[in-house]
């Protein structure tokens, strides 16, 4: 890709908001995931309950 | 497939292949980005401005696809009641509504430069906007409904009502005349766009497709335990545990 391209703002902004969207979403999805494990963990915990806890 | 419905052993499997997945999607988006930025030349009309569509493209078919799979879970709902299919609908609605959002930003960042204008009310862009609009129903119908059972039921009637939609998108460049370009990768007749930048194009939507199937299984999976947790809590509640009331109350 030549750097020195007219319009070249316009598809870094475009990749940038790929990544943006991206990470967004990935860290969304894992911090959810992880509050939820940890809330449903805690609960069995304090409920006295066994198993196997969906992960 | 019928051992899959059983939630517990559906977590199980997805655990399992989350690591596949999550690698396979890191190896394809690095091949991807290096064939999307540099391997690639750029067009003799567009100039470097066509490799926005190594993102566009992708996020648009994902913008489709995300719908088409929430409707075929809502069937699945209101039809045989699969225990699974609510939880799939429901963790597949915010990825359908980041990639049409991404979507849309992406196209308008085209727009700009090639037709000189960001957003024009042309037949693609504006159904791909009430897309937009319509994941943006369903999340907050969900949202705000007390009773799950209930939720699950008219979600999955507003989610297959919804997708008289996604004929509309897909073929509205051909249906009416729009600024948008006309359909020129699966097409009658074979693709328009040179194996130089169809390549790319297919590595990123492959790539962007097993990073939505990545984070689809960690929703579902995340989704089962808000259910189960919620079961606790309610049980809990009925026995009279200590403080589970509140947690209840909090949620």
């Amino acid at each position: 890709m030549s750097l020195s391209a007219t319009h070249l703002g316009f598809v870094l902004a475009a990749y940038g908001a790929a990544a943006a969207v991206v990470l967004a979403l990935v860290l969304w999805t894992a911090l959810r995931h992880r509050a939820e494990a940890r809330a449903l963990a805690a609960m069995e915990k304090r409920l006295g309950r066994g198993g196997e806890a969906p992960r | 497939m019928i051992a899959l419905a059983n939630p517990a052993r559906f977590a199980a499997l997805a655990r399992r292949l989350s690591p596949w997945l999550i690698g396979a999607t890191a190896v394809l988006f690095a091949a991807g980005l290096w064939f999307a930025l540099v391997a690639s030349p750029a067009d003799y009309q567009q100039g470097e401005t066509v490799r926005i569509m190594y993102v566009h493209v992708p996020a648009a078919w994902l913008s489709l696809m995300a719908w088409t799979l929430m409707s075929l879970a809502s069937l699945g709902v209101l039809v045989w009641r699969h225990p699974l299919a609510d939880v799939a609908a429901e963790a597949a609605a915010p990825l359908g509504a980041a990639f049409t959002f991404l979507a849309l930003v992406t196209g308008s960042l085209w727009g700009k430069p090639m037709w000189g204008a960001w957003w024009v009310w042309d037949a693609r862009l504006t159904s791909e906007l009430v897309l937009f609009l319509m994941y943006l129903g369903v999340i907050a119908l969900r949202g705000a409904l007390d009773e799950p059972a209930r939720a699950s039921r008219l979600v999955a009637v507003l989610t297959l009502v919804g997708f008289v939609n996604i004929p509309i998108v897909k073929f509205s460049v051909d249906w009416w005349n729009t600024l948008h370009q006309g359909e020129s990768v699966f097409r009658m007749g074979g693709s328009t766009i040179d194996s130089s930048m169809l390549i790319p194009l297919f590595l990123c939507a492959v790539a962007f497709t097993l990073l939505f199937f990545t984070l689809w299984l960690v929703g579902m999976r995340t989704a089962l335990i808000q259910r189960r947790l919620r079961g606790l809590r309610l049980r809990a509640a009925a026995e009279g545990a200590p403080g589970v009331s509140t947690a209840i109350e909090a949620t």
